[in-house]
């Protein structure tokens, strides 16, 4: 795709070039070698490969160069000079020039290359894209075919072309065109009208042989006879089969090769100023090449200027961030050491709050259990004689085998008392039912014996009495087996008394109260030991 | 008088590898409708002529403008090697351009980049690593590669490639790392730059130290580092020959030691010692570094116990050339003589 463009400039550069050039340049007669071979030939045929470009572009554009000289110039010789900068305003015109001169060089040209051509014009044109309209084939003024001189190779371009008047045109229709008949002449014949021609001429044909058969024709002459023609003019002619031909010669000149153009030299006006040019003047390669090498050199420098600021950019913010880094660390540790250090005093205040706080907690703990302590000695410094005391009072305090015989002995004791008493009251009154029931016997007796007085009486008395001396019996023996002088309790007094009585009735009943007796002893002493004991105390506690 | 004949003959094609570039502003146009041919020679021609045009970044601009990009995206999954290579390496181009690079971030073109991650060819996945980092190096775009997700595919590729591209890999996950670590720090990047700081290659050293730098910057960071016994390699590193190293290991120690269990690290270590060395370095950034990584471990009372006695050597300090220094060893006075 890149080809096309220069295929536009291409050939709307060459004419400028040429324009420039004006011809100082002779092609090579061999010069289209390329060329060749896509032409038919040479000689003549020069116009060919010109008007092949579209089957070329391709294939040695240089070859361009070779060609064009000699068909382009002189018309744009006065145009302008350099077409390929007005390719988008003028390029019509000048795309319109080169096909005319084309066209016109070349008289023999078939339409075909000439089509060719003017449809190349037309794609390039519509590749433009300018133009609403496009022509299938573009108006051009047709060259005149009439040749004045013989075709010669080495033709140049200067040969003025002699375009034909269509005024006197043969092939330009004239007059009204709705009469015409337009035969196949346009394009190809049409194949069908060919056919129903040649069918129309055969018919005809063999209509004229068939109408020639009836055709009375003169009998056929008689036996020895000739039929003859014989001519009945007044003057004779001759007939033969020849015909009578006058060659007329007409010599003309040999063609003549185109005499050149005169050179045309205008008068010399002005003054001849002369120059001259030394060697290497004109053409200094350094300065030439100077351009050419700032923009090599400079284009090589600016990237590879921009590769290495880029590197160092690079560097530079490599550095500057390292430098930022290094600060940044540095910072951030200083911030984390701080806010270690904080935490670590913190918590060390803390635990030394604590301590100072549970110090002084025992601190006051102390004091005031010290406080407490002295004002509770105080206080039960008093407290512990009248505790004592009170105790004492209260008869806490006590021996204990004083309390255990008191406890124990001496209830016990009393209980043998009790029971040594009731023993004694229980023979006594034993005794005093024996008694009785010996003296109601007796009574009886006494009563069988005389319906008496009654001298029962005394001895109910006595038997009550008795009665009454039984218990003392008990206490007298008591009293006899206490050694110990002991105060006289008023009870006791009066038991004191009774036992004077008792005794005698003792005397009376030996042998019923010996074993009372004597489990009275036992008893007896078992209270003696108590009941000294609780006669102890008694005296104690009576002041 | 030279002739003033212009040539029939085309100017002849002094780069047949390159594709022509159209006159002015119908260059670029005319290249990506060539991008897109189905001729594979006709792609190629243009991408060489595209490679070349990229330096300038107003021609960055246009093509960006005229939709080049989605052209390219289209050829990364060419079938052809030399296809691929030469996109990537026109794309590397455009991101050392800021227009560039904020044209990948609208046109996520970071994410077709991706795809090419496993690509057998070295040349491409090297260009695509150029790419990622220049992308990586404006901080929108290195939001932009976290964004995408492909820290952990890029972590895991650290262990995988080869020596020049784990350099490029390193670089890429300092920056992106710098903007966000939870990630990567969720993809045992630690492990990974553990090993590779113990690498032969200085450059990978360095880098890998400089990545640990951003790795250890979170909290989290510092915990993984402390838990992984980094740190004794780091004090180690603080010995290494190249200067770069020695400036990176003390960084990272600076950042590591923040936390207690840190600092408690780095003294059974002994790396005051080489860190005071340190301070007499020629690169400022190490002595900065230095600086403050003595001044962390100061915070610890056997640190401070320590440091009272090289006050002086700060004091020196002081009088550096650059102000950053100066007001870190000031810094670093007051904490070594600070009294509770």
């Amino acid at each position: 795709m890149r080809r096309q463009e220069p295929e536009v400039p291409l050939r709307t550069g060459l004419p400028a070039k040429t324009a420039g050039r004006n011809c100082q340049e002779v092609p090579p007669p061999g010069g289209t070698p390329g060329c060749r071979a896509t032409a038919v030939g040479d000689a003549g045929w020069l116009g060919v490969p010109w008007g092949n470009p579209s089957v070329a572009p391709t294939s040695c554009p240089g070859n361009f160069l070779s060609r064009p000289p000699s068909f382009l110039p002189p018309l744009l010789a006065s145009g302008n000079p350099c077409p390929w900068q007005y390719v988008h305003l003028s390029g019509s015109r000048d795309r319109l020039a080169p096909t005319c001169l084309k066209a016109g060089t070349h008289p023999k040209r078939s339409d075909l290359a000439s089509g060719v051509a003017s449809t190349l014009t037309d794609r390039t044109c519509s590749a433009m894209g300018t133009y609403t309209y496009t022509y299938t084939s573009r108006p051009r003024a047709l060259p005149c075919q009439r040749r004045r001189y013989r075709d010669h190779l080495m033709q140049l371009a200067e040969e003025p072309v002699h375009h034909g008047n269509i005024m006197y045109d043969r092939r330009v229709v004239r007059g009204n065109t709705y009469a015409l008949h337009t035969g196949p002449l346009p394009g190809q014949p049409d194949p069908i009208e060919i056919q129903r021609q040649q069918q129309a001429k055969r018919r005809a044909l063999a209509k004229k042989r068939a109408q020639e058969q009836f055709r009375p024709r003169t009998p056929e002459p008689v036996e020895g006879r000739k039929h003859v023609d014989v001519q009945t003019e007044m003057y004779l002619e001759e007939i033969a089969d020849r015909i009578i031909e006058v060659d007329v010669e007409c010599q003309t000149d040999a063609f003549l090769d185109r005499p050149p153009t005169p050179l045309f030299i205008p008068a010399k006006t002005g003054k001849d100023v002369a120059t001259q040019i030394l060697e290497g003047e004109l053409f200094d390669f350094d300065l030439e090449v100077k351009p050419m090498l700032e923009v090599l050199v400079g284009k090589t420098i600016e990237q590879s200027l921009l590769e290495v600021m880029e590197e160092e950019e690079l560097a530079n913010l490599r550095a500057s961030q390292y430098a930022y880094e290094e600060l940044r660390n540095v910072e951030l540790a200083e911030v984390q050491r701080l806010a270690e250090q904080e935490k670590r005093h913190r918590e060390e205040k803390e635990r030394r709050k604590r301590q100072q706080w549970e110090v002084v907690y025992k601190h006051s703990e102390t004091a005031q259990k010290v406080a407490a302590r002295v004002f509770a000695q105080r206080y039960l410094a008093d407290l512990l004689p009248s505790v004592f005391d009170s105790l004492r009072d209260g008869g806490y305090f006590y021996d204990p085998v004083e309390r255990d015989i008191e406890i124990g002995f001496l209830p016990w004791l009393m209980n043998e008392v009790d029971k040594t008493m009731e023993y004694s009251m229980v023979g006594r009154t034993v005794l005093d039912m024996l008694i009785r029931e010996v003296v109601e016997k007796r009574l009886a007796a006494y009563e069988q014996r005389d319906d008496q007085p009654p001298a029962g009486k005394p001895k109910d008395e006595l038997g009550e009495s008795g009665r009454m001396t039984e218990p003392p019996v008990g206490y007298e023996l008591q009293e006899q087996s206490t050694a110990q002088p002991q105060r006289p309790l008023p009870g006791r007094d009066s038991l004191q008394r009774t036992p004077d009585d008792g005794r005698y009735m003792e005397s009376v009943l030996a042998q019923e109260t010996k074993l009372m007796e004597e489990a009275e002893y036992e008893q007896t002493k078992i209270r003696k030991t108590s009941g000294t004991e609780v006669l102890q105390p008694r005296g104690d506690f009576q002041p | 008088m030279a002739h003033a004949r212009i040539s029939m003959y085309l100017p002849p094609d002094i780069n047949p590898t390159q594709a022509a570039i159209a006159y002015g502003c119908r260059a670029l146009p005319k290249l990506n409708e060539e991008l897109q041919s189905e001729d594979l020679l006709t792609r190629q021609k243009a991408l060489m002529a595209l490679c070349d045009l990229m330096h300038d970044p107003e021609h960055v601009y246009v093509a960006i403008d005229t939709g080049c990009l989605e052209s390219l995206k289209a050829l990364l999954k060419d079938n052809n090697d030399m296809v691929r290579i030469k996109t990537t390496e026109v794309l590397y181009i455009m991101a050392t351009h800021n227009v560039g690079r904020e044209g990948f971030l609208e046109h996520d073109v970071i994410l077709a980049l991706s795809s090419l991650l496993n690509d057998p060819q070295s040349a491409c996945r090297k260009n695509l690593h150029l790419a990622f980092k220049h992308v990586a190096l404006l901080p929108s775009g290195a939001q932009g590669i976290v964004n995408s997700g492909l820290i952990p595919s890029l972590v895991w590729k650290l262990q995988r490639e080869e020596e020049e591209i784990q350099g490029l890999l390193l670089d890429t996950l300092a920056a992106c790392l710098t903007e966000d670590a939870t990630e990567a720090l969720g993809s045992h990047v630690v492990p990974f730059l553990k090993q590779k700081l113990l690498s032969t290659n200085d450059d990978i050293r360095s880098k890998a130290a400089r990545t640990l730098i951003a790795v250890s910057i979170p909290l989290e960071g510092k915990n993984q580092v402390w838990q992984h016994d980094v740190i004794p390699i780091l004090v180690h590193l603080l010995k290494d020959r190249v200067e770069e190293v020695q400036a990176n290991a003390a960084g990272a120690l600076m950042y590591a030691t923040v936390t207690t269990q840190g600092k408690y690290a780095a003294l059974d270590t002994e790396a005051i010692h080489p860190l005071l060395s340190l301070l007499g370095s020629s690169l400022s950034k190490a002595r900065l570094n230095a600086t403050k990584a003595l001044t962390m471990l100061a915070e610890a009372p056997e640190g401070r116990k320590f440091l009272q006695s090289r006050v002086p050597v700060f004091r020196v300090l002081e009088d550096d050339t650059s102000e950053a220094v100066r007001r870190a060893a000031q810094i670093a006075v007051k904490v070594i003589e600070w009294k509770p």
